[in-house]
């Protein structure tokens, strides 16, 4: 079920009704259950296959907990480990490890391993990167000692599929959600009130904002050969802010959701963009994830304290496993690792070049987007190929075509039938970079604090007229486009 | 009670929210919704236009208006030809009985199917207009209920609702419609196709597949040699046709709501059933009676679908069989490479006399409009017709090639390997690929003898070793001389010929009667290149005319053409003249053309051969052989070559097919060559390792 559909918006405020006239004690029983309904409405497997990871997490706990070896600790924890990451590599990475190859080949000829290959190939289960990742942290703490394990197999259910933040974050720590989801609650009006805030906003920027940049980003990807250099920036100047806007409002939705049971979920993002170096960039750019990979990777392989060599195999580690992290893709993997060799050329190298400046400031915030813009090209290609050519076109070095726009109508007719490719322009509908505005200036300018918060500090007039903005600009001018959340295929 | 303080203000803000919501759809309504309209389902208006004042709405997809930009002088839709139809024969005394009046008006959009039609129907308003669906087979089909485009159609049908503005657009931006993933689709598909059994006892045939996926990776391992066009057809036919309809599918279901929707409501309503290229669906795997076709599931599936219609009591036109057997059915698709509904108007003009006969009563004949079938605008555009790519599709699987059984098969036991035949003096007489003898029958094919053909010294035990031997392969007759000539598959042992003298039966036995041993290097090397290149040298056929030497090349099915004086020369050892070279165009099996193996002159003149097809991997047969074809060449076919022989070098001339053609009948044999006499074909087979055999044919 996406939070972008109308079934989420009927399946919420009934969940929430019968939550709240349920006793206490049977309260988290329904969420656990309502969570299986949410994953499960999109595809029943993939709900077994969420509880499976759970039971196995949760037995495999218990046991380690009774070891009094530490040694046959390890054992379990890597037990744990290999099963999640197992599961993992054969639902989202398989396709891409073994692409054609005769055990592929093998495998999809056989009844009983087919549906693998398909599922592979075409469907990756919603937030299986999100829930394995949480479960993994949960293993590890409480194989620390930092958590102590809970010996209700249910509950650690609830604690991995609740489904305001199951399929794309923030990846919560088990100290942190567990025990907000047991603590005894009853609705108040702040509470609703901020959650229905981050509700709206983040549906403005999921559905007004990022679905119509998508409109836009999608169609100069479909060719991108075939668009001029201009229409090539504008794409990837779009591509950066329909990520941020889809992903950022999608965490919002899910703290909203979460607000209204009483649950406060981490903030995810803290106006990336403001960030004057790479390293920044990641303190504020999907915070759960950064965290998780500097708790559970970064530092566990040597982290900052080891010398500058360390530090830097560790960062281009971490950012490796990251860009893995976001797709079974070559794609994905160059993503990751050049934001690596941006993040040490920024700890190195332009970290020495201080100036203080309000103009310096501003040039490296600048530099900052413009890197990750540039990142993002692999991020959103689906080949190697299509990434060349897209920084092509955004180098103007499309060789062999001509500019349409350049031709009368009867050398565009005479080139077209020669075959020629001639190139075009992106169609921009206004609404779209105007929203994109609107959304920025919010976002910098206005909101000082996060939205709901910011909501609380102003009339009534100001507050409505906003709130009355974004109703309108989600019903009448939402994207057409039907384009999930960007994170939901990880 | 202090846990309740937020129902008031939760209230008093929805119910804010309401009253803005309900200003915001009037706002919608008036200024935003005509324009979204217009942008997302610009078919919508057509549908109220349509409801509100035809007596007949047509709903169709593509086939309604495509029309075909090669052969159509008229470019009317289905529709419009309705329309004509209607008009000139009510003007002239027909009376209409099927419909509540003559105004046709439809609504096409390309890739909509019933269920699409089923949501125009929520526009139809008060009025009840007789509705027309169309109906084609292949929307029912896995590729079309998942395919990757239902998703924008299910967005544009959003619009044919009587919902207000604001609700339909606030489902448009949350994309509140069917809107799966081309990937899932995908998916869902190839599912179906890996799980459907393609089984139905009582009506098909058994499929020598149980699952289409079975049938599209059999397609995908083979026929690497053909045009990629036709394998792509294959397997686009395949994954649009080979399923079996059963009450569960999402069109069926579809269509009976339509029906029950119009019975309920009192709508005349009408079906009508398109053609599918059936031609071309036969061509690529065959008529009814062939194992593995495709029509049968064609068929079966539209009889179910006839046979539901029956029962919901939904009249049915059934064009589905228009032109099923003409010999030119295939030239009236536009698409010639892939399955579509999309006809000239020759077709469209036929559906619509059919579905107007279906309206009237009194209908005139000489009224009905009749374009010409192949009418062609441009002749500087021919049409791309699958046609010629088919013929050899169709020769490459064994379609389309009668079977010839023989009338006696006899065992020869004298000769183990049997390769070349020969008809001389009144005996016949055989080579064995690995056997030092030439044996000898009489007219009956009793056994006469055997004649060594090498000298005491030199004559092996019994065989020859294998990597010793000469490999005979073909025998001649010239100047009342035999030749045995080696294959040449191998350098220097395999370049051998041997001109034999002794012929008569009475005459003794002995190597003396040999008269001489040649080389055949020159000849090899000139017309296939040196030895460490020679790789496709196999030389498994000759005859000879008064006028020239025919040499046949198993490996790429040439045929060579040397005047006498040039083989007379090349023998001496000169280089090789002139000589004329053709290709012969064979059938196939599984995947892999027949190669020539033996060459015959028969009194009429005609050129035989036989040819076999040996399989590259032996894996499904014993012997790796698939079978064997006998046919022959009119004299018009092949003797031009004698006459276009060139002043100098080789000429390469066109391939040549051959007139007739017959697939030995039986079991695969592996004919190696023939003699055709007194209305007879004598044809030897190479059975690696048992005793040759002897196929008696009698000719037609």
């Amino acid at each position: 079920m996406l939070f972008n559909s109308v079934v989420y918006w009927l399946f919420l405020p009934l969940v929430w009704v019968l939550y709240f006239c349920l006793p206490q004690r049977g309260r988290w029983v329904f969420l656990l259950l309502s969570s299986y309904v949410f994953y499960g409405f999109w595809k029943w497997e993939f709900a077994g296959l969420m509880a499976l990871t759970s039971v196995l997490d949760w037995a495999l706990v218990q046991a380690m907990i009774k070891q009094k070896r530490q040694s046959f600790k390890k054992i379990f924890v890597a037990l744990a480990l290999l099963t999640n990451i197992g599961l993992l590599f054969l639902f989202k990475y398989f396709d891409f490890a073994l692409g054609s190859s005769e055990l592929a080949r093998q495998m999809y000829h056989s009844p009983y391993t087919a549906w693998i290959i398909e599922l592979g190939k075409f469907t990756v289960p919603a937030g299986i990167s999100f829930y394995t990742f949480q479960s993994i942290s949960y293993v590890i703490d409480v194989y620390k000692g930092q958590e102590q394990p809970e010996p209700s197999l249910p509950k650690f259910m609830l604690f991995v599929a609740f489904f305001p933040q199951l399929v794309a974050g923030p990846i919560e720590r088990f100290g942190r959600l567990h025990q907000q989801l047991f603590a005894a609650y009853q609705p108040r009006w702040a509470e609703l009130r901020d959650g229905f805030r981050l509700l709206l906003y983040g549906l403005f920027l999921k559905v007004a904002v990022a679905d119509n940049l998508a409109s836009v980003v999608d169609q100069f990807y479909a060719q991108p050969n075939h668009f001029d250099q201009g229409s090539a920036w504008v794409a990837s100047f779009f591509f950066t802010f329909q990520v941020y806007t889809d992903f950022f409002g999608y965490s919002l939705l899910a703290q909203g959701s979460a607000l209204l049971f009483g649950i406060r979920l981490m903030d995810n993002f803290q106006k990336p963009f403001l960030a004057k170096s790479i390293p920044e960039f990641w303190h504020r750019w999907h915070i759960s994830l950064s965290t998780w990979f500097r708790d559970y990777l970064f530092i566990p392989v040597g982290g900052n304290q080891r010398g500058p060599w360390v530090l830097a195999l560790a960062v281009l580690l971490v950012f490796f496993t990251s860009g893995l992290w976001h797709g079974a893709n070559s794609t994905m993997i160059v993503f990751g690792l050049a934001q690596g060799v941006l993040y040490l050329f920024d700890r190195f190298v332009f970290k020495r070049l201080a100036w203080e400046s309000w103009i310096w400031d501003r040039v490296r915030q600048v530099k900052t987007g413009f890197f990750f813009m540039m990142t993002l090209v692999y991020f959103r290609s689906g080949s190697m190929d299509q990434a060349v050519q897209v920084f092509r076109g955004l180098m103007g070095r499309l060789s062999g075509r001509r500019y349409a726009a350049a031709l009368d109508q009867a050398s565009r007719v005479q080139a077209q039938n020669q075959g020629e490719i001639l190139l075009q322009k992106l169609q921009i509908d206004l609404h779209i970079p105007l929203f994109l505005l609107v959304f920025w200036i919010l976002d910098h300018a206005i909101f000082k604090k996060r939205f709901d918060a910011w909501a609380e500090s102003k009339s009534l007039l100001q507050r409505w007229g906003l709130y009355l903005f974004f109703i309108a600009a989600i019903l009448i001018w939402g994207g057409a486009v039907n384009h999930p959340f960007v994170y939901f295929q990880f | 009670m202090q846990a309740w303080t937020w129902i008031r203000p939760l209230f008093m803000r929805l119910s804010a929210a309401l009253v803005f919501l309900w200003l915001l759809n009037l706002g919608y309504e008036r200024w935003g919704y005509p324009q979204d309209v217009a942008r997302f389902s610009p078919v919508k208006s057509h549908i109220d236009s349509a409801f509100a004042e035809a007596d007949i709405v047509y709903l169709g997809e593509s086939s309604n208006t495509s029309f075909n930009p090669w052969t159509d002088t008229l470019t009317e839709a289905i529709s419009d030809f309705l329309q004509a139809h209607l008009d000139s024969q009510l003007a002239h005394g027909a009376t209409l009985t099927g419909a509540p009046g003559q105004k046709v008006r439809a609504v096409t959009h390309p890739s909509y199917h019933p269920g699409l039609f089923l949501k125009m129907l929520e526009l139809r308003g008060d009025r009840k207009p007789l509705v027309v669906i169309t109906v084609n087979l292949r929307t029912c089909g896995p590729s079309a209920v998942f395919s990757g485009n239902e998703a924008s159609n299910q967005q544009e049908a959003l619009f044919y609702s009587q919902r207000p503005a604001l609700l339909t657009r606030t489902f448009l931006s949350l994309h509140h419609y069917d809107n799966r993933s081309a990937a899932e689709m995908e998916r869902l598909k190839r599912q179906f196709w890996r799980t459907q059994p393609l089984n139905d006892p009582e009506q098909l045939p058994s499929s020598p597949y149980d699952y289409t996926r079975d049938w599209l990776d059999h397609l995908a391992a083979s026929h690497y040699e053909l045009d990629s066009r036709v394998r792509n057809m294959a397997d686009a036919y395949v994954k649009e046709f080979a399923f079996v309809l059963n009450e569960q599918n999402q069109r069926v279901q579809d269509l009976k709501a339509i029906a029950e929707l119009c019975k309920g409501e009192g709508i005349p309503l009408l079906f009508h059933l398109l053609p599918p290229n059936y031609a071309h669906a036969e061509a690529l795997f065959g008529d009814e009676q062939t194992a593995g076709n495709l029509v049968s599931f064609i068929d079966r599936n539209r009889d179910f679908l006839l046979q539901q219609f029956n029962q919901w009591g939904v009249k049915c036109i059934d064009n589905s069989q228009w032109g099923r057997h003409a010999a030119d059915h295939g030239h009236h698709y536009t698409d010639q490479w892939f399955p579509t509904e999309h006809y000239d108007a020759g077709i469209r003009q036929h559906i619509a006399q059919q579905l107007a006969l279906s309206l009237l009563d009194k209908a005139d004949s000489s009224l009905w409009l009749n374009p010409p079938a192949r009418n062609r605008p441009n002749p500087d555009i021919p049409m791309p017709l699958a046609d010629s790519l088919l013929g050899v599709w169709r020769q490459s699987v064994g379609l389309g090639v009668p079977s010839w059984k023989p009338v006696s098969v006899r065992e020869l036991k004298e000769v183990a390997s049997a390769s070349g035949l020969e008809f001389w003096n009144g005996h016949y007489w055989l080579v064995g690929d690995n056997a030092p003898y030439l044996f000898e029958f009489g007219p009956d094919w009793s056994f006469w003898d055997k004649h060594p053909l090498h000298s005491k010294m030199e004559m092996p035990d019994s065989l020859y070793p294998g990597k010793g031997k000469p490999d005979w392969e073909s025998l001649g007759v010239l100047n009342n001389e035999l030749w045995i000539l080696g294959s040449g598959s191998k350098p220097e042992k395999r370049d051998v010929a041997l001109r034999w003298r002794g012929g008569h039966h009475d005459s003794p036995p002995t190597y003396a009667s040999v008269q001489q041993e040649y080389s055949l290097t020159h000849l090899y090397q000139d017309l296939f290149g040196e030895f460490n290149k020679r790789k496709i040298t196999n030389n498994e056929g000759l005859v000879f005319t008064p006028q020239a030497a025919l040499l046949a090349n198993r490996e790429n099915n040439q045929i060579s053409v040397l005047p006498l004086a040039v083989w007379n020369a090349v023998l001496e050892g000169q280089p090789l003249g002139e000589a004329q070279v053709f290709r012969v165009q064979l059938p196939g099996l599984q995947g892999q053309e027949a190669s020539l193996s033996g060459l015959y002159i028969d009194e009429q003149n005609r050129l035989w051969f036989t040819a076999s097809v040996e399989l590259r991997e032996e894996s499904t047969l014993d012997g790796g052989i698939a079978g064997s074809f006998l046919g022959y060449m009119n004299p018009d076919t092949w003797m031009p070559a004698l006459n276009a022989l060139p002043a100098h070098g080789i000429q390469h001339g066109e391939d040549r097919l051959p007139d007739a053609i017959w697939m030995a009948h039986g079991k695969p044999w592996k004919l190696e060559s023939l003699v055709v006499r007194k209305g007879r074909v004598w044809a030897v087979t190479d059975s690696d390792g048992g005793p040759s055999e002897l196929l008696e044919f009698q000719l037609p």
